[in-house]
């Protein structure tokens, strides 16, 4: 079977720098992948290429079997790819309501003109999206049900990460991308975010995600494999255990071995 | 939720609208700098003493959200009411009826500067292309203004979608340089174009009729004489509760919604699959169209236009009544109109300071409350 997602000699250019250089990775379907690197690697980059942020300056990305490279951004969203952001991005001046709401933008039909000449039907599909909203928070958890109608800028900043989540997946995708979920929190608040993406596998086991990540342990625990990225080439690719030996890997962490 | 007595809630309701209303027909009819200034200073502590007691603003609403049928009712009884009151000063009423023009521009613009924060300096182009289509159609073709203002509402939409489509590529302030250089563009066209008149405009556009009342002639009500003004007055009134009705619709809609989220955060906004560049023009469409009705309005009510209606300026003021008011309130959008469009009336003397004004009221709001009077309230679902 094809791969959920893969990409094909992947390059990107910035001025003379190469960013991605020819990078060939996959993800299957249900699997986690890890994707680690020192700063600076191109690891964000890489997922805005997939996400259609940035347009490659060569290779291809296939996405459940089709070639989507070039694809704007909103339509690599609406095949199923959602993602969040390494400093959160949330619509700050709306509700935590309002935000997954938007996260289920393209799952819903009505437009402006039903709005003014039928505004029952806007308003009926707006409010059957409040009540999933509501219950895809409940699943995370109670206290953004609670905080529903909070602006998301006064949330404090696990639940923000954790909101920005509910609002990738209100998306319902296929392809999940978390930018350093982990980043800025407590081992206590580290933890709840892995049983949140066990959680997530639980409900949708078909689901493929890409986790960009610096805490070890959270790759540790949650990657069923991980690709090793230096200065937007791939190094290794593996199981924790097997990567995590290998010397191009530590060489890159820890740079050259033997000198003082 | 807790139920009030009705009767009880109702008083509330008449009182505080009464009240807003006295004061209104006061500030109208008060003439004099001074004097003026003393009731300004007056509603200013009214304003101020209403915000800082929580409990009073919290009574007051919760009173009002509860009967707010009967609240809409009443307020469109006052405003019905005000030419009868007004009915010897139809200086007064032509200040209303402008204040409700402005009030159309505003609400046409929220979409874009309130809803979506695209800053379009371009009002006084939609608006003076719809007063210009729907002028050239009624003196050229006869035909009826009330097929006219759909023309006009039309050529100004399709004049945003041509405006739309390059600034989708821009951002920030290179898109309001878009809009601005494309203002002047039509403020030339109307200047130098052989078939818009040039800048001697066009003169004796007829005015409307409806069920063979034309509205150059007074109202009479029972021996009750209301000064031709009044007409148009109940016209741009109609014109001004449509506009709201549609404002309320669509930023509580799914439209309303992507537009904030584009406002809030664009790189999301793309991320979560809204294409927002059909958004952005959407909303452009959306704004030029009501601009251009608008037009078409004024452009019957005063008979004649030339390009010096159309000017920068004017999209200027159009800017400071959102930013005031409060961006995506459609209720604070309608206070700021209102309100500038009253104050440089009762400050004449003070004529050559105008623009000054308006540069202070805006650098004042963004310092000190930059979102605006009255904020936007959140959305809330049952």
């Amino acid at each position: 079977m094809a791969f959920l997602l893969e990409t094909r000699d992947l390059t990107i250019r910035f001025g003379g720098l190469v960013a991605i250089k020819k990078l060939n990775a996959h993800v299957n379907r249900g699997e986690v992948l890890g994707l680690i690197g020192p700063n600076g690697s191109g690891k964000t980059t890489f997922l805005n290429l997939i996400t259609g942020i940035y347009k490659p300056a060569a290779g291809d990305i296939l996405f459940q079997g089709e070639n989507v490279v070039g694809l704007p951004a909103f339509r690599m969203a609406r095949k199923g790819i959602s993602r969040t952001f390494q400093n959160n991005r949330l619509f700050s001046h709306l509700s935590v309501l309002d935000n997954v709401m938007i996260g289920m933008h393209h799952k819903q039909r009505s437009q402006w003109y039903h709005a003014i000449f039928r505004n029952d039907f806007s308003k009926r599909e707006l409010g059957e999206a409040a009540h999933k909203a509501t219950e895809l928070l409940e699943f995370f958890s109670q206290e953004l049900v609670d905080d529903r109608y909070k602006k998301a800028i006064e949330l404090p900043q696990a639940h923000r990460r954790r909101l920005e989540i509910c609002r990738a997946l209100a998306a319902d995708p296929v392809l999940l991308l978390l930018d350093e979920p982990a980043a800025g929190m407590d081992p206590e608040e580290t933890g709840h975010l892995m049983e949140d993406i066990r959680k997530i596998q639980d409900k949708k086991s078909d689901i493929g995600m890409i986790i960009i990540e610096h805490d070890m342990s959270v790759i540790r625990n949650i990657a069923d494999r991980v690709i090793v990225i230096n200065h937007g080439e791939k190094i290794a690719d593996g199981p924790f255990s097997q990567i995590s030996e290998e010397p191009a890997v530590l060489q890159a962490y820890l740079g050259e071995t033997g000198e003082p | 939720m807790k139920r009030f007595n009705r009767t009880q809630a109702l008083g509330v309701v008449f009182a505080g609208e009464l009240f807003l209303f006295a004061v209104l027909i006061l500030f109208l009819r008060i003439e004099g700098a001074v004097a003026t200034l003393l009731v300004l200073l007056g509603i200013a502590l009214c304003w101020y003493l209403f915000n800082r007691s929580r409990r009073l603003q919290s009574y007051v609403e919760a009173r009002f959200l509860q009967e707010k049928r009967a609240a809409a009712l009443l307020a469109l009884l006052f405003l019905i009411a005000v030419p009868f009151l007004l009915k010897d000063f139809p200086y007064l009423i032509h200040l209303c009826l402008t204040a409700g023009i402005y009030v159309m521009l505003a609400t046409g613009l929220n979409y874009q500067l309130g809803s979506t924060n695209i800053v379009n300096l371009a009002t006084a182009a939609s608006y003076g292309v719809g007063a210009y289509a729907s002028a050239l159609l009624s003196v050229h073709t006869g035909l009826s203004f009330w097929f006219v203002i759909f023309a006009a509402g039309g050529s100004a939409a399709f004049m945003g979608f041509l405006l739309g489509m390059p600034t989708t590529k821009t951002k920030d302030y290179y898109l309001s340089l878009v809009t601005i250089a494309f203002g002047l563009i039509i403020y030339l066209l109307l200047n130098n174009l052989r078939w818009t008149g040039g800048p001697n405009g066009i003169g004796d556009i007829p005015p409307p009729s409806l069920l063979g009342h034309s509205f150059r002639e007074g109202l009479n009500f029972w021996g009750l004489r209301l000064p031709f003004h009044a007409n148009y007055y109940y016209l741009v009134l109609f014109f001004v509760l449509l506009y709201t009705l549609i404002s309320q619709r669509l930023s509580f809609s799914r439209t309303g919604l992507t537009w904030n989220a584009i406002r809030e955060d664009e790189i999301a906004a793309r991320c979560a699959g809204i294409n927002v560049s059909n958004y952005k023009i959407l909303s452009f469409c959306i704004n030029c169209f009501l601009d251009g009705v608008t037009g078409a309005v004024y452009a019957h009510y005063i008979g004649f236009i030339s390009p010096e209606n159309f000017q920068f300026m004017l999209s200027v003021v159009v800017v400071t009544m959102v930013i005031l008011g409060g961006m995506d309130n459609v209720f604070g959008v309608i206070f700021g109109a209102v309100l500038l469009t009253l104050l440089p009336e009762k400050f004449r003397f003070f004529e050559e300071f105008r623009l000054l004004m308006f540069g202070l009221i805006v650098i004042a709001t963004l310092v000190f409350r930059p979102q605006g009077l009255f904020p936007q309230k959140l959305r809330r679902y049952n």
